[in-house]
């Protein structure tokens, strides 16, 4: 495994973004970048290695079940860990995220050892 | 953010620490066992004297082994001791440890609050701001943003989540809960038997009302509020007021108010 690990941050929140990368910056070894929505995120993907994708599901543009669907159709990124943002009463979206392919889902209001504790288990650094 | 490797380094004395008073235990228990170990040694030779019709002496050999087993007991315990201390500031340091982990995200939270608040001046995004921390950080299923309208002197219902808007109705200042609550510029809070609200936040500046914020529900995984919630109340009750009432005031006076002037600037403070 590379030295530092890469994080990809999907949410057009700017209040619940700085929220996740102050909660990731915590981590050590990982760079946090950051995507307004899941275009933004695909653009971003297309540029560079990431070893864990984190993102919501209600987004303009392109939300995030689309985004865990193409990512996991993609040649590249297929086998990338996929953490969604949801809120409690969204289970169908939640369940319908799982079935696309995302690896663990984080419930709103999200609080920061949820978010490291969630990252570092998918990157095995615990 | 600054603090990041302070955190970081933080996190890792405390690693350290635990290191430390895990090796110190191993240690200890090493000790403890190279001890045991050397008393049996001990015993197994006067066994092996006696069976052999010993040419030591017996009384003398007694009498050394129980000294060095009283020695032995009181090596024990003062390592048993030395052990329980260990556990216990391991404890305490794990408890602090948690207290400090909490205290720092509260203030991460208080700090993204207020930062997201004052990082614009377009009131559409402000009252998104507002809403989002609402949501977000306090955890909100349902409430209503008023904003105080001066020409009716009412509570206009601005922005919501979980509430239809247009089903809001403006509220007087003379109402008993919300009114009271903005007219006073004093929180409140429901009781947890009772009905109503469960909170109303005024929002106001130093110098006048700006506005409410009426939570009807929580989120369901939610119980209740908690300490960090009512910082974020006395945060959105002036941050929240001096965003909303700037934003508004700007974007009311037009193009020439969003110009800065030095002129102005320096006319303000002479």
């Amino acid at each position: 495994m590379a030295d530092t690990l890469h994080a990809l941050v999907v949410e057009d929140s700017p209040t619940m973004r700085q929220l996740i990368v102050f909660a990731l910056s915590r981590v050590k070894s990982l760079k946090v970048v950051e995507a307004d929505d899941g275009v933004d995120a695909l653009k971003k993907l297309s540029q560079q290695h990431f070893d864990v994708l984190i993102t919501d599901i209600n987004m303009p543009m392109m939300d995030g079940l689309k985004l865990v669907s193409m990512v996991r159709k993609d040649e590249v990124h297929k086998d990338i860990p996929i953490i969604i943002i949801t809120t409690e009463g969204a289970q169908e979206d939640r369940q319908r995220a799982l079935s696309l392919g995302a690896n663990a889902y984080i419930t709103k209001p999200i609080q920061a050892p949820q978010v490291i504790s969630k990252v570092k288990e998918l990157l095995k650094l615990t | 953010m600054s603090t990041k490797k302070t955190d970081a380094d933080g996190h890792e004395e405390f690693v350290n620490l635990f290191e430390k008073g895990l090796s110190f235990t191993k240690e200890i228990l090493a000790e403890n066992e190279r001890l045991r170990f050397r008393l049996a040694s001990l015993e197994a030779e006067v066994d092996v004297s006696r069976r052999h019709g010993g040419q030591i002496d017996g009384d003398a050999l007694v009498e050394a082994l129980r000294r060095q087993l009283t020695e032995l007991e009181a090596e024990r315990t003062r390592l048993l001791s030395s052990f329980q201390e260990v556990e216990d500031l391991n404890r305490d340091y794990q408890q602090r440890y948690t207290e400090i982990e909490t205290e720092h995200n509260n203030l991460a939270n208080l700090y993204i609050a207020s930062y997201q608040l004052h990082s614009t001046l377009s009131f559409r995004e402000v009252v998104q701001v507002v809403s989002e921390i609402i949501i977000n950080l306090v955890g909100v299923a349902s409430f209503v943003l008023y904003l105080f309208d001066t020409a009716s002197e009412k509570l206009e219902p601005l922005a919501s989540e979980g509430i239809e808007l247009a089903g809001v109705v403006a509220v007087d200042l003379q109402d008993p809960v919300i009114g009271r609550a903005a007219s006073t510029k004093e929180r409140y809070v429901r009781d947890i038997s009772g009905t109503g609200p469960v909170a109303v936040v005024p929002l106001a500046t130093a110098e006048s009302l700006v506005g409410a914020i009426v939570i009807d529900r929580l989120l369901v995984q939610k119980d209740a509020l908690s300490p960090v919630d009512f910082e974020l109340f006395n945060l959105l009750g002036v941050h929240a007021a001096t965003a909303l009432s700037s934003a508004l005031l700007r974007e009311q006076a037009g193009t020439d108010a969003q110009a800065l002037s030095i002129v102005r600037a320096r006319a303000l403070l002479a």
